[in-house]
């Protein structure tokens, strides 16, 4: 991908924010996600928030069902139960390449849930709150 | 002759004494993989002090099994079903777009903060019970001094989580809570109560590693009859505490205004 289309995709990105119908943050997955409307996202990591409400991490890289290419932002679970589940910090790192499943924000933005990361390697992680629609 | 009696004799004073030792060695294992007694206050109450997984319960009418919020197993919520409505409940409930305070980081509320997803702990004493939900990292404090609610609740100063006092039914600790500000949901499916809200909760241990839980609602002004949910909790294992939590730290979109600022947390 040349800079100049990264470029374009970022300030498209940029743009679907601000324009955006609202999204409602630390909200229940039904009211800010649609359980019908899958991605399946490869790309690279290239931020991780690691906080509370919700840990956010942001993978560059197409939907291959949609065939969209952006800068995603996935929303998961709190630092707390991926702890408690045996995730640590460290498990994302920026410009691994993973597939990660999950579910569309409901404002059209690139904003998904992101339920499940696929490693290279094979490994898999699921991130996805307690009352997430989690990936098969 | 007689040498040969001792012989014998610490002979079978040895078999007897292994056999009284494997007994009682086996005696001690078989209680430590048995449950623990239940722990008790130094007034022979039960003692609920510990951290505790509850069931996440996203809707009250709706029954969850198994799964608990912290992810240990065995947690439970059996609800008394379909909710009814007053006129006045039924015209709150149906409102679009209701204002989520949830997403701006207000308290959930106390029946709410019983069904997050995230576990809770009791600090208990003979005088009050603590209860300490990892939501928001929020406390409550219920006193069991002998105290009761004003006769007219509306002395009482609305409050997120209301006011409480608890006293023991047996070994069945019985909480009454009400004065709350009617600005909370009874859970994340929206469902409104009033300021005239009143719940009552009956805990009590059956073993060590679990409380059995029952909280029913009132509220004359929204609902038509007494909302009842039955659940379990179970203690979490050793070691296992609760973590901090801030809700503020990095909620996006506030109240669903996305502004500069949440753009700008947008990797660059």
């Amino acid at each position: 991908m040349s800079r100049k289309l990264g470029l374009s995709i970022f300030l498209f990105s940029l743009l679907l924010c601000w324009t955006a119908a609202p999204l409602l943050a630390h909200h229940s997955f039904s009211a800010e996600y649609d359980g019908s409307k899958p991605v399946k996202v490869t790309g690279v990591v290239k931020k991780v928030e690691w906080m509370n409400p919700h840990i956010w991490f942001y993978v560059e890289g197409k939907d291959e069902i949609s065939g969209k290419t952006a800068v995603w932002g996935f929303s998961a679970a709190p630092p707390s139960t991926l702890s408690r589940r045996g995730i640590k910090r460290d498990v994302l790192k920026i410009g691994d390449t993973v597939k990660v499943d999950g579910f569309l924000a409901k404002d059209g933005s690139s904003n998904a849930s992101g339920g499940k990361i696929t490693f290279a390697d094979g490994r898999q992680v699921f991130t996805a709150a307690a009352e997430d629609a989690v990936p098969k | 002759m007689k040498r040969t009696f001792e012989i014998r004799h610490i002979g079978i004073l040895s078999v007897i004494a292994t056999i009284i030792v494997a007994l009682l060695a086996g005696f001690v294992l078989a209680q430590s993989v048995a449950t623990k007694p239940v722990p008790r206050l130094p007034n022979g109450k039960p003692d609920f002090t510990g951290t505790w997984d509850h069931p996440r319960v996203a809707d009250v009418s709706k029954d969850v099994k198994g799964r608990c919020a912290g992810e240990t197993q065995g947690c439970s919520s059996i609800s008394s079903g379909e909710l009814s409505f007053t006129p006045l409940g039924k015209a709150e409930n149906d409102k679009k777009d209701k204002w989520d305070y949830g997403a701006h980081c207000m308290p959930w509320g106390y029946v709410r903060s019983y069904q997050t997803p995230f576990p809770h702990a009791y600090v208990h004493h003979p005088d009050r019970l603590v209860v300490m939900w990892e939501q928001d990292n929020a406390f409550h404090v219920v006193p069991t001094d002998g105290r009761q609610l004003p006769k007219d609740l509306n002395e009482l100063d609305p409050t997120w989580r209301g006011t409480s006092t608890g006293h023991w039914e047996g070994d069945t600790l019985v909480i009454e809570t009400a004065g709350f500000n009617g600005r909370t949901w009874i859970d994340t499916a929206e469902h409104p109560h009033s300021g005239q809200l009143r719940v009552v909760e009956r805990m009590s241990m059956p073993d060590y590693n679990h409380i059995n839980y029952e909280v029913t609602m009132e509220d004359p002004k929204y609902y038509t009859k007494p909302i009842k949910n039955t659940r379990v909790f179970v203690r979490m294992k050793a070691g296992q505490e609760l973590y901090e939590y801030s809700c503020a730290e990095n909620n996006r979109c506030e109240g669903g205004n996305c502004t500069a600022a949440d753009v700008q947390k947008q990797v660059k």
